[in-house]
């Protein structure tokens, strides 16, 4: 009696086990096939980011030259290089840095430090973190509607300047603020016990902590806004100019060529701007937004192995 | 330290722009601003005369017609170039500013119409061409050709040829229904190539001598004579399909921008008019 | 210490310029936004019918617009309140050259007063300035016969001109028949053009026989009722389904541009949303951190290629491989679509979901992981049962963004879309097949092509304004979303 209800229970269990073991076995497939999955979709991303840099950089390579580089577009657009597009690329770039950094900086502080206090802090914190994500052609609408009509800047470096900087302030100031937030609080708790006011601390210990940080996040927005074409569209582009590179007072109330726009018109144009040239253009145009990127990429190993 | 570091980052950048602002040169500027239409066109007249006269420079922008012409009201450019005469409103508008609108017709542009090679209909009337085109006409025996359904197709709404298209044959009335936009002229020349009953328009250039196309002649009205959109013809406005390109200045131009508009007025600016593929207004 | 002070005083007050020049940078785009959108309310509404008088077998019973005695009666912006500027208004031949041309005739007045008639200022055409919605507008129109017409009926017969249609105009049309000639008996005519927009109606004939008999004809009144204010009405066009705003009777209507940008939205979120969840996880949770050191700045670089890049890239090489795919079924004449600027838009928001995805997974506490762990399950239940659920909030941040990034990216639209407004079609599957690969258009690019050549200030400029207003309200009730969303994660974890 009793030797046959063990010998029951062991056929149980092994039954039991048996189906444990196939299901164990199912999870393990399962498990595989999802994980190989997710696995293969990094690896597409990846593939994804190489083929398009291969082929863009395979289209482009044999345009670039130094001639490409250095001369103004001669024959009708059809012929000579890019240059004074890419100075003005980078005048558009130099003035909106110098305009959004200071002013992004000193914005995320305002906003870690009273980020969660009063009621205006948090509407103007969701109003950030909303801007942030607003669509450029908005920016490029609001810039033509207020800058260049409401100011009278024209359509001119300044107004691209002043468009761009409130295109990429808003992920400057998040960065800023979140930066600033990740200083160890064991950190600042320090100042504070050395007597320091709470403007130092800020100033003096979180600042300088988070300052790697914000400045990935500063060149990142600066490359965004390099590559844009929407916000200086009607504000700062122009398509051609045998000026010589006149730079002054007046160079502010000037447009200026640029690289997205010389592709957005070369799209709009088409058959003017030879294929070969638009495939060099956009590769001209990647390499300066990578070499922004690299800079970044820099800066934070480098900061990175500071302080961890 | 970092902090120091980033201050001398700004300052430097600072210093560079200061720098550059110092090397300043005395140049005199033109600025033409305006029509999309005719950005190639100003920029072949730049190239060609920043050759001819070096000391003056020309600058040119497009965005569209009315973005010059906004310019020229607000005072921001020195030539605002227009594919379009400007509406009453908007001389209005400068009035009310002080600005005098100075009208000058630089060159003339014309479209061709083309028809696959193997229509016999050589000739139709503009009224006939805006009917096609609205969807009223749907088949080629209807403007006396052979029982074939009409295939529409036109440039897409990106290009300025649609809205001297729009405007001009269809006097601003809607496309019809069957209608295919082609993202460029040669892209259009090619479908009706291949298309029996195929319907398109463009710059002469693209369809001149092209295999399996034809080039209609248009009549203004019932009862007129058709003509070939030829130099000759759009030039003495005979041929129905054609506009202006102006260039537009506050009162009478002076000084380097009279130079600009006399050099592109006279025989060597207007030669590059046909380069560019539109008609220049005196042979 | 006094310059410590001082400089600790001077970044407070720095800080607070920053904080209060954020705050109005805020409050001017909602403002300006707002303001120049006023001018698309002070738009106008053209519109415009065509009356002939026909006899019974008119050879344009079909299509009154060939019928060359037809009148225009139309309010549009070619049209002019005074007479000196409506050179496009055709005067009616004289009486001598009508006998011998035209046995029936219609004729209109530039006056819409019954005693200021007068028989030698009648026009084939009355084209007037349009006007707001508040104002109505009312034709006079004469029908008579001349002597040579033989045959006891006529018909007077009406359609909509040519691209108008009615339902864009906020009016109620009525045809009503003023006055009757003397001698004719006839019932009270009155139609309603809005539910009869096109049709005839016999009468009997009564012929004119000098020009001052010519006022004393049927007398016909085109009436446009006003129904509702000029704002009401522009909100009401704005959301038809038609964007034509530069034809003659020029239709806004958003809904097409909305549409298909609701619709690359959803559809590039269905590509990138398992393929940028699924990477983040692997990421986070498989990733070995050499991987992920490489794998950061990979992803940086594929977020930092230009859009313009991005399109050229769609339109040199994608759009042709989808134009081949689909060419003999639907005469795709090039590939420029939805499809194809779903595809590249896919590209352009995956890095981003990724990066964002993967943030809010590793925000996850490694003591649930571990807890998970213990309790033996794989890493795969691992990951459905306890890291996507505690990550979730996070998750839907992220997308939210995507969603926000994508609705308001300008320049893979513009150069990959086609540039053709269409409402999208799902009744048949070659429909919806057609609808995903066939030319379409934007809200973003819509602003962009158009906006280089509208008037200033005028209502075509102030409705492109709200096109960007819709876009930033559309973006920033996402945006707030997704930062509700976020702080949640925050408080949860």
């Amino acid at each position: 009696m009793q030797t046959e209800a063990t010998l029951t229970g062991i056929a149980q269990r092994s039954e039991w086990e048996q189906r444990a073991a196939r299901r164990d076995a199912q999870r393990l497939r399962k498990n595989a096939l999802l994980t190989t999955l997710f696995g293969g979709m990094g690896l597409l991303t990846t593939l994804l980011v190489f083929a398009l840099i291969a082929v863009i950089a395979y289209k482009g390579a044999p345009t670039l030259s130094w001639e490409f580089l250095t001369q103004p577009p001669r024959e009708g657009m059809s012929a000579g290089g890019v240059w004074p597009m890419i100075r003005g690329s980078l005048l558009l770039m130099l003035g909106t840095f110098l305009l959004a950094t200071p002013l992004g900086i000193f914005g995320g502080v305002c906003l870690a430090e009273y980020g969660e206090r009063s009621r205006i802090m948090r509407f103007m914190h969701a109003s950030v973190a909303a801007l942030a994500g607003t669509p450029p052609i908005v920016y490029g609408l609001f810039g033509l509607a207020i800058f260049v009509l409401k100011f009278h800047f024209g359509v001119s470096l300044l107004a691209g300047w002043c468009t761009l900087t409130l295109f990429s302030l808003p992920v400057i100031v998040l960065t800023t603020e979140t930066a600033l937030k990740t200083a160890p609080a064991a950190l600042i708790d320090g100042g504070l016990a050395l007597g320091l006011s709470r403007w130092q601390t800020l100033w003096r210990i979180a600042l300088p902590y988070a300052l790697s940080g914000i400045l990935t996040g500063v060149i990142l927005s600066l490359g965004r806004a390099a590559g844009e074409a929407t916000p200086v569209l009607f504000t700062a582009s122009i398509y051609y100019s045998t000026a010589q590179l006149t730079l002054g007072w007046e160079t502010l109330r000037q447009p200026v060529a640029n690289l997205p726009y010389y592709l957005a018109e070369g799209y709009r144009q088409p058959g003017v701007v030879p294929d070969h040239l638009i495939w060099g253009a956009c590769l001209t145009l990647i390499m300066l937004v990578l070499l922004l990127n690299a800079g970044a990429i820099f800066i934070r190993s480098r900061t990175r192995r500071r302080y961890l | 330290m970092t902090l120091k570091r980033l201050a001398i980052v700004l300052g430097s950048g600072a210093a560079l722009l200061g720098l550059t602002a110092s090397s300043w040169l005395s140049q005199q500027s033109i600025t033409i601003k305006g029509s999309d239409t005719m950005l190639i066109l100003n920029q072949r007249w730049a190239e060609a005369y920043g050759r001819v006269n070096p000391r003056v420079s020309v600058s040119v922008t497009g965005g569209g017609s009315s973005i010059g012409i906004n310019a020229l009201i607000n005072g921001v450019t020195d030539i605002c170039a227009a594919s379009r005469p400007m509406r009453k409103s908007e001389v209005d508008r400068a009035r009310s500013r002080g600005v005098v609108v100075n009208e000058i017709p630089v060159a003339l542009d014309g479209l061709a119409i083309c028809v696959n090679a193997s229509n016999p209909v050589e000739s139709l009337t503009l009224d006939q061409l805006r009917r096609i085109y609205i969807g009223q006409i749907t088949n080629w025996k209807q403007v006396g050709g052979p029982d074939l359904p009409i295939v529409v197709f036109s440039r897409d709404s990106n290009s300025g040829t649609y809205g001297f298209f729009q405007q001009n044959v269809l006097r601003n009335q809607n496309w019809g229904r069957g209608v295919r936009f082609m993202p460029s002229t040669s892209e259009e020349a090619r479908e009706v190539a291949r298309t029996l009953g195929g319907i398109g328009y463009g710059g002469a250039a693209y369809f001149k001598n092209r295999p399996g196309l034809k080039i209609l002649k248009i009549a203004a009205k019932e009862g007129d004579t058709a003509y070939a959109p030829t130099e000759e013809n759009v030039r003495s406005r005979k041929y129905p399909i054609w506009r202006y390109l102006y260039f537009y200045t506050n009162g009478r131009p002076r000084g380097e921008v009279a130079n600009f508009i006399n050099w592109v007025l006279s025989k060597e600016g207007q030669s590059l008019v046909e380069e560019v593929g539109y008609y220049s207004l005196n042979p | 210490m006094w310059r410590t002070r001082l400089f600790d005083n001077l970044v407070q007050a720095a800080t607070w310029m920053a904080g209060g020049l954020l705050i109005l940078t805020i409050l001017a785009v909602f403002y300006y936004l707002f303001a120049e959108s006023q001018y698309a309310f002070a738009r106008k509404f053209p519109f415009g019918f065509r009356v002939a008088l026909q006899p019974l077998n008119s050879e344009y019973r079909d299509d009154i617009s060939m019928d060359p005695t037809a009148s225009l009666l139309a309010a549009h912006r070619e049209g002019s309140d005074e007479l000196d500027d409506a050179e496009d208004a055709t005067r009616l031949p004289l009486h001598e050259e009508l006998v011998s041309m035209q046995p029936l005739v219609t004729a209109t007045a530039q006056t819409a007063d019954l005693n200021r008639l007068r028989p030698d200022e009648l026009f084939r055409d009355c084209m007037r300035a349009p006007k707001r919605a508040e104002q109505g507008e009312r034709f006079l129109l004469l029908a008579f016969a001349m002597p040579t017409y033989n045959g006891d009926t006529m018909e007077l017969a009406w359609e909509p001109d040519v691209s108008f249609d009615p339902a864009y105009a906020p009016y109620e049309f009525r045809l009503r028949l003023v006055r009757a000639p003397e001698g004719v008996r006839i019932d009270p005519i009155e139609v309603n053009l809005n539910q009869q927009p096109k049709g005839r109606l016999a009468l009997p004939v009564w012929k004119a026989h000098s020009p001052e008999e010519y006022l004393k004809g049927y007398l016909f009144e085109l009436e446009a009722r006003p129904t509702t204010t000029t704002t009401l009405a522009t909100i009401q066009q704005f959301l038809k389904p038609d964007w034509a705003p530069t034809i003659l009777y020029a239709r806004f209507g958003m809904l097409p541009l909305l549409l298909a940008t609701l619709l690359i939205t959803a559809l590039s979120m269905l590509f990138a949303t398992p393929l940028g969840i699924a990477a983040a996880v692997y990421l986070s949770e498989q990733a070995s951190p050499r991987v992920r050191e490489w794998f950061k700045p990979i992803l940086e670089i594929l977020a930092a290629i230009p859009t313009v890049v991005l399109g050229y890239f769609g339109v040199m090489l994608i759009a042709p491989w989808l134009q081949r795919l689909f060419a003999e079924g639907l005469q795709l004449t090039s590939g420029r679509g939805l499809l194809a600027t779903a595809l590249m838009m896919t590209v352009f928001i995956l890095p981003t979901i990724i990066s964002l995805s993967e943030d809010a997974l590793r925000a996850v506490p490694n003591s649930l992981r571990e807890g998970a762990e213990a309790l033996g399950l794989t890493l795969a239940e691992r990951i459905r049962l306890v890291i996507l659920p505690a990550a979730k909030s996070g998750l839907i941040a992220a997308l939210l963004l995507g969603v926000a990034r994508v609705m308001g990216e300008t320049m893979i639209v513009w150069i990959l879309s086609g540039g053709t407004p269409t409402m999208p079609d799902f009744s048949s599957p070659t429909a919806a097949l057609g609808t995903l690969v066939k030319p379409t258009r934007g809200i973003p690019d819509t602003i962009a092509i158009e906006m280089g050549n509208v008037e200033f200030e005028s209502p075509h400029y102030g409705h492109l304004f709200l096109l960007g207003l819709t876009l930033f309200v559309l973006t920033l009730g996402i945006n707030l979303l997704g930062f509700v969303y976020r702080k949640r994660a925050q408080l949860q974890l």
